[in-house]
Protein backbone atom coordinates (compact mmCIF):
# COMPACT_ATOMS: atom_id res chain seq x y z
CA UNK A 1 0.00 0.00 0.00
CA UNK A 2 2.65 2.46 0.96
CA UNK A 3 4.38 1.30 -2.08
CA UNK A 4 1.56 2.44 -4.07
CA UNK A 5 1.34 5.72 -2.51
CA UNK A 6 4.47 6.21 -3.32
CA UNK A 7 4.54 4.95 -7.13
CA UNK A 8 1.95 7.46 -7.05
CA UNK A 9 3.68 10.82 -5.78
CA UNK A 10 6.45 9.37 -8.08
CA UNK A 11 3.91 9.09 -10.90
CA UNK A 12 2.76 13.06 -10.38
CA UNK A 13 5.96 14.00 -9.73
CA UNK A 14 6.96 12.48 -13.28
CA UNK A 15 4.19 13.91 -15.04
CA UNK A 16 4.33 17.75 -13.45
CA UNK A 17 8.19 17.38 -14.77
CA UNK A 18 7.31 16.04 -18.11
CA UNK A 19 4.40 18.76 -18.38
CA UNK A 20 7.19 21.57 -17.66
CA UNK A 21 9.77 20.53 -20.76
CA UNK A 22 6.85 19.56 -22.66
CA UNK A 23 5.78 23.63 -22.16
CA UNK A 24 8.99 24.46 -22.72
CA UNK A 25 9.63 23.06 -25.99
CA UNK A 26 6.47 24.04 -27.34
CA UNK A 27 7.59 27.64 -26.02
CA UNK A 28 10.43 27.77 -28.18
CA UNK A 29 9.48 25.88 -31.34
CA UNK A 30 5.67 25.20 -31.94
CA UNK A 31 3.63 27.11 -33.93
CA UNK A 32 1.38 29.58 -32.90
CA UNK A 33 -1.72 27.44 -32.93
CA UNK A 34 -0.75 24.85 -31.15
CA UNK A 35 0.50 27.11 -28.06
CA UNK A 36 -1.28 27.26 -24.47
CA UNK A 37 -4.63 28.58 -24.87
CA UNK A 38 -5.12 31.97 -23.58
CA UNK A 39 -8.81 31.76 -21.53
CA UNK A 40 -8.61 29.53 -18.32
CA UNK A 41 -10.80 27.14 -18.67
CA UNK A 42 -8.91 25.75 -21.35
CA UNK A 43 -5.74 26.49 -19.45
CA UNK A 44 -7.04 23.44 -17.04
CA UNK A 45 -7.80 21.21 -19.41
CA UNK A 46 -4.69 21.54 -21.06
CA UNK A 47 -2.59 21.24 -17.80
CA UNK A 48 -5.20 18.02 -17.34
CA UNK A 49 -4.39 16.86 -20.56
CA UNK A 50 -0.41 16.85 -20.25
CA UNK A 51 -0.41 15.71 -16.88
CA UNK A 52 -3.13 12.87 -17.60
CA UNK A 53 -0.53 12.10 -20.73
CA UNK A 54 2.78 12.34 -18.46
CA UNK A 55 1.36 10.15 -16.13
CA UNK A 56 0.29 7.01 -18.57
CA UNK A 57 3.88 7.36 -20.01
CA UNK A 58 5.11 6.97 -16.54
CA UNK A 59 3.10 3.86 -15.64
CA UNK A 60 3.90 2.27 -19.39
CA UNK A 61 7.67 2.73 -17.92
CA UNK A 62 7.16 1.68 -15.19
CA UNK A 63 5.20 -1.43 -16.63
CA UNK A 64 8.11 -2.52 -18.87
CA UNK A 65 10.25 -1.91 -15.70
CA UNK A 66 8.42 -4.34 -13.72
CA UNK A 67 8.65 -7.04 -16.53
CA UNK A 68 12.22 -6.77 -17.10
CA UNK A 69 12.50 -7.02 -13.37
CA UNK A 70 9.85 -10.73 -13.64
CA UNK A 71 11.64 -11.83 -16.06
CA UNK A 72 14.90 -11.42 -14.20
CA UNK A 73 12.81 -12.95 -11.19
CA UNK A 74 12.38 -16.32 -12.63
CA UNK A 75 15.27 -16.75 -14.64
CA UNK A 76 16.86 -16.42 -11.19
CA UNK A 77 14.37 -19.09 -9.77
CA UNK A 78 15.15 -21.83 -12.49
CA UNK A 79 18.34 -21.45 -11.59
CA UNK A 80 18.26 -21.76 -8.05
CA UNK A 81 16.04 -24.66 -8.68
CA UNK A 82 18.79 -26.25 -10.32
CA UNK A 83 21.33 -25.96 -7.92
CA UNK A 84 19.05 -27.01 -5.52
CA UNK A 85 18.61 -30.56 -7.31
CA UNK A 86 22.35 -30.03 -7.90
CA UNK A 87 23.09 -29.91 -3.69
CA UNK A 88 20.56 -32.56 -2.96
CA UNK A 89 22.44 -35.09 -5.51
CA UNK A 90 25.31 -33.77 -3.60
CA UNK A 91 25.02 -34.58 -0.28
CA UNK A 92 22.98 -37.16 -0.25
CA UNK A 93 25.57 -39.34 1.90
CA UNK A 94 24.23 -37.98 5.50
CA UNK A 95 27.30 -36.40 7.56
CA UNK A 96 26.22 -38.65 11.00
CA UNK A 97 27.15 -41.81 8.14
CA UNK A 98 30.31 -40.02 7.26
CA UNK A 99 31.75 -39.43 11.30
CA UNK A 100 30.65 -42.81 12.37
CA UNK A 101 32.58 -44.14 9.80
CA UNK A 102 35.36 -42.33 10.62
CA UNK A 103 35.35 -42.90 13.91
CA UNK A 104 35.19 -46.75 13.03
CA UNK A 105 38.40 -46.51 11.05
CA UNK A 106 39.88 -45.23 13.69
CA UNK A 107 39.02 -47.90 15.98
CA UNK A 108 40.03 -50.41 13.09
CA UNK A 109 43.06 -49.09 12.74
CA UNK A 110 44.23 -50.29 16.15
CA UNK A 111 42.52 -53.75 15.57
CA UNK A 112 42.62 -54.34 12.28
CA UNK A 113 44.86 -52.41 10.32
CA UNK A 114 43.99 -54.40 7.36
CA UNK A 115 40.12 -53.59 7.42
CA UNK A 116 40.83 -50.28 8.21
CA UNK A 117 42.40 -49.68 5.27
CA UNK A 118 39.74 -51.12 2.78
CA UNK A 119 37.02 -48.99 4.52
CA UNK A 120 39.20 -46.20 3.86
CA UNK A 121 39.06 -47.28 -0.04
CA UNK A 122 35.28 -47.79 0.16
CA UNK A 123 34.91 -44.74 1.34
CA UNK A 124 36.97 -42.67 -0.96
CA UNK A 125 35.44 -44.48 -3.61
CA UNK A 126 31.83 -43.26 -1.92
CA UNK A 127 33.46 -39.80 -1.58
CA UNK A 128 34.55 -39.45 -5.25
CA UNK A 129 31.26 -40.67 -6.84
CA UNK A 130 28.92 -38.58 -4.97
CA UNK A 131 31.51 -35.93 -5.05
CA UNK A 132 31.88 -35.99 -9.11
CA UNK A 133 30.38 -32.54 -9.92
CA UNK A 134 29.60 -33.62 -14.01
CA UNK A 135 27.72 -36.38 -13.20
CA UNK A 136 24.63 -37.22 -15.62
CA UNK A 137 21.04 -37.65 -14.59
CA UNK A 138 21.01 -41.32 -15.53
CA UNK A 139 23.67 -44.24 -15.28
CA UNK A 140 23.45 -48.24 -15.48
CA UNK A 141 22.13 -49.99 -12.93
CA UNK A 142 25.26 -52.16 -12.99
CA UNK A 143 27.38 -48.50 -11.68
CA UNK A 144 23.94 -47.67 -9.19
CA UNK A 145 24.77 -51.29 -8.05
CA UNK A 146 28.39 -50.53 -7.26
CA UNK A 147 27.93 -47.10 -5.01
CA UNK A 148 25.48 -49.04 -3.20
CA UNK A 149 27.20 -52.37 -2.83
CA UNK A 150 30.64 -50.02 -1.26
CA UNK A 151 27.47 -48.01 0.48
CA UNK A 152 26.39 -51.47 2.22
CA UNK A 153 29.88 -52.92 3.00
CA UNK A 154 30.87 -49.97 5.30
CA UNK A 155 27.29 -49.85 7.05
CA UNK A 156 28.02 -53.67 7.52
CA UNK A 157 31.32 -52.53 9.41
CA UNK A 158 29.29 -50.43 11.40
CA UNK A 159 25.94 -52.22 12.52
CA UNK A 160 28.40 -55.80 11.85
CA UNK A 161 26.09 -58.62 12.33
CA UNK A 162 23.03 -56.83 12.47
CA UNK A 163 22.52 -55.84 8.75
CA UNK A 164 22.06 -58.60 6.49
CA UNK A 165 21.47 -58.01 2.31
CA UNK A 166 19.75 -59.87 0.13
CA UNK A 167 20.82 -59.34 -3.57
CA UNK A 168 18.23 -60.59 -6.33
CA UNK A 169 19.49 -58.70 -9.27
CA UNK A 170 18.39 -59.92 -12.48
CA UNK A 171 21.57 -59.98 -15.18
CA UNK A 172 19.53 -58.79 -17.59
CA UNK A 173 18.68 -55.22 -16.14
CA UNK A 174 22.61 -54.58 -15.46
CA UNK A 175 22.58 -52.34 -18.46
CA UNK A 176 19.62 -50.95 -17.85
CA UNK A 177 19.15 -46.84 -17.07
CA UNK A 178 18.12 -45.67 -14.02
CA UNK A 179 18.17 -42.33 -12.40
CA UNK A 180 21.62 -41.56 -10.92
CA UNK A 181 22.18 -42.67 -7.12
CA UNK A 182 18.53 -43.58 -6.78
CA UNK A 183 19.06 -46.26 -4.57
CA UNK A 184 21.39 -45.26 -1.59
CA UNK A 185 18.83 -43.16 -0.16
CA UNK A 186 16.56 -45.73 -0.04
CA UNK A 187 18.67 -48.21 1.33
CA UNK A 188 19.88 -45.41 3.69
CA UNK A 189 16.32 -44.89 4.67
CA UNK A 190 15.86 -48.41 5.41
CA UNK A 191 18.98 -48.18 7.67
CA UNK A 192 17.94 -45.33 9.28
CA UNK A 193 14.63 -45.83 10.13
CA UNK A 194 13.73 -49.53 9.65
CA UNK A 195 16.77 -51.53 11.39
CA UNK A 196 19.60 -49.17 13.05
CA UNK A 197 16.79 -48.37 15.40
CA UNK A 198 15.83 -52.32 16.32
CA UNK A 199 18.26 -54.02 18.42
CA UNK A 200 18.06 -57.69 16.72
CA UNK A 201 18.96 -55.67 13.43
CA UNK A 202 17.27 -56.36 10.33
CA UNK A 203 17.94 -57.85 6.17
CA UNK A 204 17.70 -55.49 3.64
CA UNK A 205 16.10 -56.93 -0.02
CA UNK A 206 17.37 -55.30 -3.57
CA UNK A 207 15.52 -56.93 -6.38
CA UNK A 208 15.51 -56.09 -9.85
CA UNK A 209 13.78 -57.44 -13.05
CA UNK A 210 12.54 -56.92 -16.15
CA UNK A 211 9.10 -57.45 -17.17
CA UNK A 212 8.30 -56.37 -20.89
CA UNK A 213 8.87 -53.06 -21.79
CA UNK A 214 9.75 -51.99 -18.06
CA UNK A 215 12.00 -52.37 -15.57
CA UNK A 216 11.24 -53.35 -11.54
CA UNK A 217 13.13 -52.42 -8.33
CA UNK A 218 12.35 -52.90 -5.13
CA UNK A 219 13.97 -52.26 -1.91
CA UNK A 220 12.96 -54.26 0.91
CA UNK A 221 13.81 -54.14 4.70
CA UNK A 222 12.10 -55.79 7.94
CA UNK A 223 12.78 -53.41 9.80
CA UNK A 224 10.47 -51.41 12.81
CA UNK A 225 8.30 -49.60 9.94
CA UNK A 226 6.87 -46.79 9.61
CA UNK A 227 3.98 -46.88 11.78
CA UNK A 228 5.99 -48.18 14.86
CA UNK A 229 8.54 -45.36 14.00
CA UNK A 230 8.90 -42.56 16.57
CA UNK A 231 12.35 -41.58 15.44
CA UNK A 232 11.03 -41.21 11.87
CA UNK A 233 9.21 -37.45 12.59
CA UNK A 234 10.00 -35.92 8.95
CA UNK A 235 7.09 -38.12 7.45
CA UNK A 236 8.84 -40.32 4.82
CA UNK A 237 12.27 -38.18 5.10
CA UNK A 238 14.27 -36.13 2.71
CA UNK A 239 15.55 -38.99 0.68
CA UNK A 240 12.26 -40.42 -0.46
CA UNK A 241 10.76 -36.53 -1.44
CA UNK A 242 13.92 -36.12 -3.63
CA UNK A 243 13.64 -39.00 -5.41
CA UNK A 244 10.07 -38.54 -5.76
CA UNK A 245 10.51 -34.99 -7.38
CA UNK A 246 13.70 -36.55 -9.74
CA UNK A 247 11.96 -39.13 -10.82
CA UNK A 248 8.65 -36.79 -11.66
CA UNK A 249 11.61 -34.23 -13.49
CA UNK A 250 13.27 -37.11 -15.28
CA UNK A 251 10.15 -39.33 -16.87
CA UNK A 252 6.89 -37.31 -16.15
CA UNK A 253 4.13 -39.64 -15.57
CA UNK A 254 5.65 -42.25 -17.27
CA UNK A 255 7.05 -43.97 -13.49
CA UNK A 256 5.85 -45.53 -10.23
CA UNK A 257 7.04 -45.63 -6.99
CA UNK A 258 5.23 -46.71 -4.24
CA UNK A 259 5.85 -47.08 -0.75
CA UNK A 260 3.84 -49.91 0.84
CA UNK A 261 4.12 -51.60 4.62
CA UNK A 262 3.97 -55.74 3.73
CA UNK A 263 1.81 -57.52 6.20
CA UNK A 264 4.94 -59.76 8.10
CA UNK A 265 6.62 -56.03 8.58
CA UNK A 266 9.08 -53.30 7.04
CA UNK A 267 9.31 -51.38 4.64
CA UNK A 268 8.76 -51.93 0.76
CA UNK A 269 9.60 -49.57 -1.81
CA UNK A 270 9.13 -50.08 -5.32
CA UNK A 271 10.21 -48.44 -8.38
CA UNK A 272 8.87 -48.90 -11.81
CA UNK A 273 10.44 -47.32 -14.72
CA UNK A 274 10.60 -47.44 -18.83
CA UNK A 275 13.17 -50.21 -19.43
CA UNK A 276 16.10 -47.73 -21.53
CA UNK A 277 19.16 -50.14 -21.96
CA UNK A 278 22.76 -48.07 -22.18
CA UNK A 279 25.65 -50.49 -22.60
CA UNK A 280 26.15 -49.35 -26.76
CA UNK A 281 27.05 -45.86 -25.81
CA UNK B 1 39.08 -46.85 44.75
CA UNK B 2 38.67 -47.25 40.74
CA UNK B 3 36.63 -45.08 38.83
CA UNK B 4 33.76 -47.47 37.66
CA UNK B 5 33.15 -46.73 33.90
CA UNK B 6 30.43 -47.98 31.69
CA UNK B 7 30.90 -47.89 27.71
CA UNK B 8 27.13 -47.41 26.08
CA UNK B 9 27.41 -47.23 21.61
CA UNK B 10 25.80 -49.19 19.41
CA UNK B 11 28.84 -49.25 17.09
CA UNK B 12 30.87 -51.73 18.91
CA UNK B 13 33.97 -50.53 16.99
CA UNK B 14 33.16 -47.05 19.06
CA UNK B 15 32.81 -48.95 22.30
CA UNK B 16 35.97 -50.57 21.42
CA UNK B 17 37.87 -47.61 20.80
CA UNK B 18 36.56 -45.86 23.76
CA UNK B 19 37.28 -48.95 25.95
CA UNK B 20 41.38 -48.42 24.17
CA UNK B 21 42.05 -45.24 25.11
CA UNK B 22 40.68 -45.53 29.03
CA UNK B 23 42.82 -48.88 29.06
CA UNK B 24 45.50 -46.75 29.63
CA UNK B 25 44.26 -44.99 32.44
CA UNK B 26 44.64 -46.77 35.69
CA UNK B 27 42.15 -45.61 37.45
CA UNK B 28 39.74 -46.19 35.25
CA UNK B 29 37.83 -49.61 35.55
CA UNK B 30 35.30 -50.73 33.11
CA UNK B 31 32.48 -52.33 34.48
CA UNK B 32 30.43 -52.69 31.61
CA UNK B 33 29.59 -52.13 27.63
CA UNK B 34 26.03 -52.22 26.72
CA UNK B 35 24.90 -51.77 23.11
CA UNK B 36 21.61 -50.20 23.18
CA UNK B 37 19.32 -48.00 25.94
CA UNK B 38 17.92 -50.78 27.23
CA UNK B 39 20.85 -52.46 28.36
CA UNK B 40 21.87 -48.97 29.38
CA UNK B 41 19.20 -48.36 31.71
CA UNK B 42 19.28 -51.73 33.46
CA UNK B 43 23.68 -51.60 33.85
CA UNK B 44 22.68 -47.86 35.12
CA UNK B 45 20.69 -49.04 37.57
CA UNK B 46 22.42 -52.22 38.53
CA UNK B 47 26.23 -51.87 38.36
CA UNK B 48 25.87 -47.75 39.64
CA UNK B 49 28.76 -46.62 37.64
CA UNK B 50 30.87 -43.48 38.58
CA UNK B 51 31.32 -42.33 34.92
CA UNK B 52 29.19 -43.04 31.83
CA UNK B 53 30.37 -42.75 28.12
CA UNK B 54 26.64 -42.58 26.40
CA UNK B 55 25.99 -42.27 22.79
CA UNK B 56 22.61 -40.17 21.56
CA UNK B 57 21.25 -42.61 18.61
CA UNK B 58 20.79 -45.56 19.48
CA UNK B 59 18.08 -48.35 18.50
CA UNK B 60 14.51 -47.71 20.41
CA UNK B 61 15.90 -45.96 23.48
CA UNK B 62 18.42 -43.23 22.41
CA UNK B 63 20.40 -41.34 25.04
CA UNK B 64 18.74 -38.82 26.60
CA UNK B 65 15.79 -41.42 27.33
CA UNK B 66 18.14 -43.11 29.03
CA UNK B 67 18.99 -40.03 31.44
CA UNK B 68 15.12 -39.52 31.87
CA UNK B 69 14.02 -43.12 32.56
CA UNK B 70 17.08 -43.38 35.21
CA UNK B 71 16.29 -39.88 36.85
CA UNK B 72 18.72 -37.35 37.83
CA UNK B 73 19.01 -38.44 41.21
CA UNK B 74 20.43 -42.03 40.09
CA UNK B 75 21.51 -40.95 37.13
CA UNK B 76 25.43 -41.18 36.71
CA UNK B 77 27.80 -38.71 35.56
CA UNK B 78 27.71 -38.48 31.73
CA UNK B 79 30.00 -38.00 29.11
CA UNK B 80 28.23 -37.74 25.44
CA UNK B 81 29.80 -39.52 22.51
CA UNK B 82 27.85 -38.84 19.54
CA UNK B 83 28.61 -38.17 15.87
CA UNK B 84 25.69 -35.70 16.05
CA UNK B 85 26.87 -32.06 16.81
CA UNK B 86 23.15 -30.81 17.09
CA UNK B 87 22.33 -32.02 20.74
CA UNK B 88 24.89 -30.20 22.58
CA UNK B 89 22.78 -27.98 24.50
CA UNK B 90 20.26 -30.53 25.39
CA UNK B 91 23.31 -32.35 26.83
CA UNK B 92 24.74 -29.48 28.98
CA UNK B 93 20.75 -28.87 30.14
CA UNK B 94 20.89 -32.71 31.51
CA UNK B 95 24.41 -31.82 32.86
CA UNK B 96 26.49 -33.53 31.28
CA UNK B 97 30.17 -33.39 31.36
CA UNK B 98 31.26 -32.95 28.61
CA UNK B 99 29.97 -34.02 24.63
CA UNK B 100 32.37 -35.73 22.54
CA UNK B 101 31.74 -35.67 18.58
CA UNK B 102 33.01 -38.70 16.46
CA UNK B 103 36.22 -39.26 15.37
CA UNK B 104 37.79 -38.31 18.23
CA UNK B 105 41.44 -38.99 19.03
CA UNK B 106 42.77 -40.40 22.31
CA UNK B 107 43.96 -36.54 23.53
CA UNK B 108 40.61 -35.61 23.88
CA UNK B 109 38.93 -38.35 25.59
CA UNK B 110 41.58 -38.33 28.08
CA UNK B 111 41.04 -34.15 28.43
CA UNK B 112 37.40 -35.70 29.15
CA UNK B 113 37.96 -37.83 31.74
CA UNK B 114 40.66 -35.26 33.32
CA UNK B 115 37.75 -32.75 33.41
CA UNK B 116 35.57 -35.65 34.99
CA UNK B 117 37.57 -36.49 37.63
CA UNK B 118 38.53 -33.41 38.59
CA UNK B 119 34.33 -32.54 39.09
CA UNK B 120 34.33 -35.80 40.86
CA UNK B 121 36.71 -34.56 43.56
CA UNK B 122 35.23 -31.37 43.57
CA UNK B 123 32.08 -32.82 44.64
CA UNK B 124 32.75 -35.44 46.34
CA UNK B 125 32.98 -33.58 49.96
CA UNK B 126 29.29 -32.32 49.18
CA UNK B 127 28.50 -36.26 48.69
CA UNK B 128 28.51 -35.84 44.95
CA UNK B 129 26.22 -33.22 43.84
CA UNK B 130 26.38 -34.49 40.57
CA UNK B 131 25.62 -38.21 40.60
CA UNK B 132 23.73 -38.49 44.32
CA UNK B 133 26.07 -40.95 45.86
CA UNK B 134 29.63 -41.20 46.75
CA UNK B 135 32.46 -41.62 43.94
CA UNK B 136 33.97 -44.42 45.99
CA UNK B 137 32.85 -47.32 48.54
Amino acid sequence: MRNLLLQFCFGVLFASLHRGLTVFLVHSFAPASIRIPSDNVSRIFYFLHFVSDGFFDYVLILAVLQAIVYFREIQQREFRLQQAELQALKTQLHPHFLFNTLNAISALSFDAPETASRVIAQLSDLLRFSLKSDRSAEITLKEELNFVRKYLQIQQTLLQERLEIKWDISPKTLDAFVPNMFLQPLVENSIRHGIAPKESGGCIEINSRRIGETLEIYVRDNGLGISSNKTNTSGDGIGLTNTRARLRHLYGEAHEFELSEPADGGVMINMTIHFREGNQE
Amino acid sequence: MKIKTLIVNDVVLARNLIRRYLDKDPEIEIIGKCANGREAIMAIKNLAPYLVFLDVQMPKIGGFEVVETVGAANMSPVIFVTAYDEFGFEAFKVNALDYILKPFDEERLTNSVRHAKRQMKFDEPAGLRLTGRAITE
